[in-house]
């Protein structure tokens, strides 16, 4: 069984791409306001109308883990989550290649990787989120299912349209 | 040196299209506290930077981008910025600020303003990457519309990230209120920004910044930023705000009689449930977005499923969108609007120019002043949808009367004479928003003195006439409270418009939005004399009375650049139709704009000369602005002296 761990579960129906969640996340981890190193990446499509919050998780089996060749991505088995263990990693950036939300990311200023941390099992994005667009919680799959149809729908719909 | 200072980025970046040069230069730390930023910097350099009887079209104007210290940070609506330019529409001056996401993406990049001079000789896009600034040849996406040429810029740069705010064809054309259009469907649209692009062949400004702001007192900031985060969710009418957009006005206006119809002659449109927010989120909302940092995200996604315009995708239009394709035409179609909007959009044209110049047409034509001849053999009448999609591509492509009606109604009556004037609704060149003086007086002074003409952004009280009685009582006393409310009095009136715009003013230095501080009101002056210090470590902008003087400094400075121009008390007036024609039906049946008095109180207030309406000498030595007068350059000023 999978998803037993809590996790941050997106809402695209909901987001409505203001980016509030970055700054947050960038102020707490950075202190300061900084998007480009925040660890959620909010993906606009103006063309489209659509906002998609690309976080951290849920990976089953996760490609960062996977691919670190010297085993600096770690998952805690306990709460699920991914971590850089620093001493051993090497900036061979595999890790940001491979992440399938896109939400690894090489800080080029201090040369290292940052990565989401769920702040600890208290994560400020989901706290300034207007929208409940983010949650913090064990997702069942009823809920993600309802949430990708929705999606579908919407894409459906706007395919018609020449955009 | 470059000044790192909370709030800011402490660089300008200058670039000239005639010499292709670039330069990246700091401001003079005073400007902090004689202007904080956005509206304020940029009213300086437009100022020193563009003489008096400049064509707003030649290479010698400026077109300058500006963001204020709260850009980028966590406060609610940080990611707007403002475009000022000498105008084309009006010959004075022009600004437009817009939302969306360009204004945080600079400062991201490292600079506070972007400033623009000259003309490049062939179309091109300017690119910003941080540090990396280049000049993009644009010959294959000239012509594009501002969604294709968006598009295209964003393929070509590889990041989906970088801002785009584009020009499309009406901008390359110079129509007189061509907008720049920022993520697609965010509009500078007022003023004519846009045809200052296309004078200087400028196509687009892409930006993206990977860099940082950062703010002097982080844990104050974050506090107090917290606690207005909480104030907009709690608040019931930014909460209705987030799910009806603008469009809530539709019916408070029709209720009080001041929804502009038939070019403004009315007040009351029969079909104006078919243009209200209830109608339009059942039948068209397919999504909610925000701009960058924002809360409340007002912005609505529409789709028309049936009928004539069926497909049509598009984001907004606001309120006066509504009001200019709607009402204003006498159509009581939401899709009419839509697609209107639409083309509006993707010409990259203003819609409250756009359909007030219609507006103009139709009721010339009406009154057997334009005839068959003159269009092209368009009948040209009022509650016509295909005509006014007809009438915005004719204008977009100076086609036939397009080419008149490209110019806005002022100039367009001037080329046709025949005593159209009299259907011209604007002031000092700028087409009149979607309010009316005769059932709000304090809209009509506000339409008469704003710096850029008949304005709804500037100083447009709110909270005399939604039903804010309680904050109206704290701000402008409880005596005065009567008269401040009473929509068809000019008492006091001055007073409430006059204390609106300095705060509206210190709003526009910041940069945040209209929402949560002009309607909603939820924050005033004090709120930003608590955020500013937090911002900026600058202890003396924690003073209200400071932010106040700093305010009227704004004021002032452009009322000077707009005197230089010529603009007098004889320019600060309304159309006949506020003033002489009574409003005909609705609640505010009878009523006519007594503006004289209004006026007079205006200047006293503001320490202009009363019979002029030009400052006087004693307030500008108050203000620190005696340099205008003394033909001083200020050699502080980056050393560039002119
Ligand atoms: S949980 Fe924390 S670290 Fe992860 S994206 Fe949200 S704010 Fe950033
Ligand atoms: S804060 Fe919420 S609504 Fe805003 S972009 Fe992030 S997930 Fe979307």
């Amino acid at each position: 069984m999978v998803l037993l761990h809590k996790q941050l579960v997106v809402d695209y129906a909901r987001c409505t791409g203001c980016r509030i969640c970055e700054l947050a996340c960038s102020a707490h981890h950075e202190g300061r306001f900084q998007p480009s190193l925040a660890r959620i990446r909010i993906v606009r499509y103006d063309d489209l109308g659509l906002d998609i919050p690309n976080v951290c998780g849920p990976c089953e089996d996760a490609p960062c883990v996977e691919i670190c060749p010297v085993y600096a991505m770690q998952r805690d088995p306990v709460s699920g989550m991914v971590t850089v263990d620093y001493s051993r990693c090497i900036l061979c950036k595999s890790c940001v290649g491979t992440c399938p939300n896109g939400v690894i990311i090489l800080d080029t200023e201090r040369m290292r990787i940052v990565k989401c941390d769920h702040c600890d099992g208290d994560p400020e994005c989901v706290k300034v989120c207007p929208t409940g667009a983010i949650t913090y919680t064990t997702p069942g799959q009823a809920a993600i299912k309802k949430r990708y149809d929705s999606l579908h729908e919407y894409l459906s719909e706007i395919a018609r349209v020449s955009l | 040196m470059l000044l790192r200072r909370g709030g800011y980025a402490g660089r300008i970046l200058r670039v000239d299209l005639s010499s292709e040069q670039v330069r990246v230069e700091s401001w003079p730390e005073r400007w902090v506290t004689e202007y904080i930023g956005g509206d304020g910097f940029a009213a300086h350099i437009l100022y020193k930077e563009v003489p008096a009887g400049t064509d707003p079209l030649s290479p010698t104007n400026r077109l300058i981008l500006a963001t204020g210290p709260v850009t980028g940070t966590m406060w609610p609506t940080s990611g707007r910025s403002v475009f000022v330019s000498k105008a084309p529409l009006t010959g004075i001056w022009g600004e437009s600020h817009v939302g969306g996401f360009l204004g945080a993406e600079l400062k991201y990049a490292g600079y506070d303003l972007l400033v623009i001079e000259g003309s490049a000789e062939r179309p091109v896009y300017l690119m910003i990457n941080d540090d990396d600034i280049d000049l993009v040849d644009a010959s294959s996406i000239w012509g594009l519309s501002t969604a294709d040429a968006t598009s295209a810029i964003l393929r070509a740069s590889g990041d989906p990230d970088a801002q785009v705010a584009a020009i499309g064809p009406a901008g390359e054309r110079r129509i007189r209120y061509a907008s720049i259009m920022v993520n697609r469907a965010r509009a500078a649209g007022r003023t004519g920004m846009g045809a200052v692009m296309g004078s200087k062949n400028l196509k687009a400004i892409a930006v993206r910044g990977h860099g940082s702001v950062e703010v002097a007192d982080l844990d104050e900031f974050l506090r107090l930023a917290r606690e207005a985060h909480r104030r907009v969710r709690e608040d019931p009418q930014a909460q209705q705000m987030s799910r009806w957009g603008t469009w809530v006005l539709t019916a408070v206006k029709q209720e009080i009689g001041e929804l502009p119809t038939f070019n403004h002659r009315t007040g009351v449109f029969d079909g104006w449930e078919r243009l209200s927010a209830e109608h339009i989120r059942s039948h068209y909302t397919v999504n909610d977005r925000a701009c960058f940092g924002c809360p409340v995200g007002c912005k609505k996604v529409n789709y028309v499923r049936e009928g004539p315009f069926a497909g049509t995708f598009e984001e907004g239009p606001e309120y006066e969108g509504l009001m200019a394709f709607g009402s204003l035409l006498g159509i009581g179609d939401y899709a009419t609007a839509l697609r209107a909007n639409q083309l509006c959009n993707r010409y990259g044209m203003d819609v409250i120019s756009a359909g007030a110049t219609i507006a103009f047409a139709i009721e010339s034509f009406e009154q057997g002043l334009l005839t068959k001849e003159d269009t092209d053999g368009l009948t040209l009448r009022w509650g016509d949808s295909k005509l006014v999609i007809r009438l915005l591509q004719m204008i977009a492509n100076r086609e036939g009367i397009g080419d008149i009606l490209a110019d806005g109604s002022r100039e367009a009556s001037r080329r046709l004479g025949r005593g159209t004037d009299r259907f011209a609704i604007h002031v000092k060149g700028l087409e009149v928003s979607g309010q009316d003086g005769r059932t709000h007086r304090s809209i009509g002074l506000s339409h008469a003195t704003g710096a850029r003409g008949a304005d709804h952004l500037r100083s447009l009280v709110t909270v005399d006439q939604l039903g804010y009685e309680k904050v109206a009582a704290e701000r402008w006393g409880a005596d005065r409270l009567l008269e401040i409310i009473d929509p068809y009095t000019e008492r006091y009136k001055a007073v409430a418009v006059v204390e609106t715009e300095n705060t509206y003013c210190i709003r526009d230095t910041l940069i945040v939005c209209w929402y949560t501080v002009s309607w909603p009101p939820i924050f005033w002056m004090r709120d930003f004399a608590q955020l500013l210090p937090a911002v900026t470590g600058e202890e003396s902008l924690g003073s209200t009375d400071q932010l106040i003087e700093i305010a009227e400094r704004q004021v002032t400075l452009k009322r000077m650049f707009n005197v230089r121009e010529g603009i007098t008390r004889e320019d600060d007036q309304l159309p006949d139709r506020f003033t002489k024609e009574p409003m005909p039906e609705g609640p505010g049946k009878g009523q006519v704009v007594h503006l004289n008095p209004m006026l007079d109180d205006y200047y006293r207030l503001r320490g202009w000369d009363v019979e002029t309406g030009i400052p006087t000498r004693e307030t500008l030595d108050r203000l620190s602005l005696g340099w205008m007068q003394d033909g001083e350059e200020g050699a502080e000023w980056g050393g560039r002296h002119r």
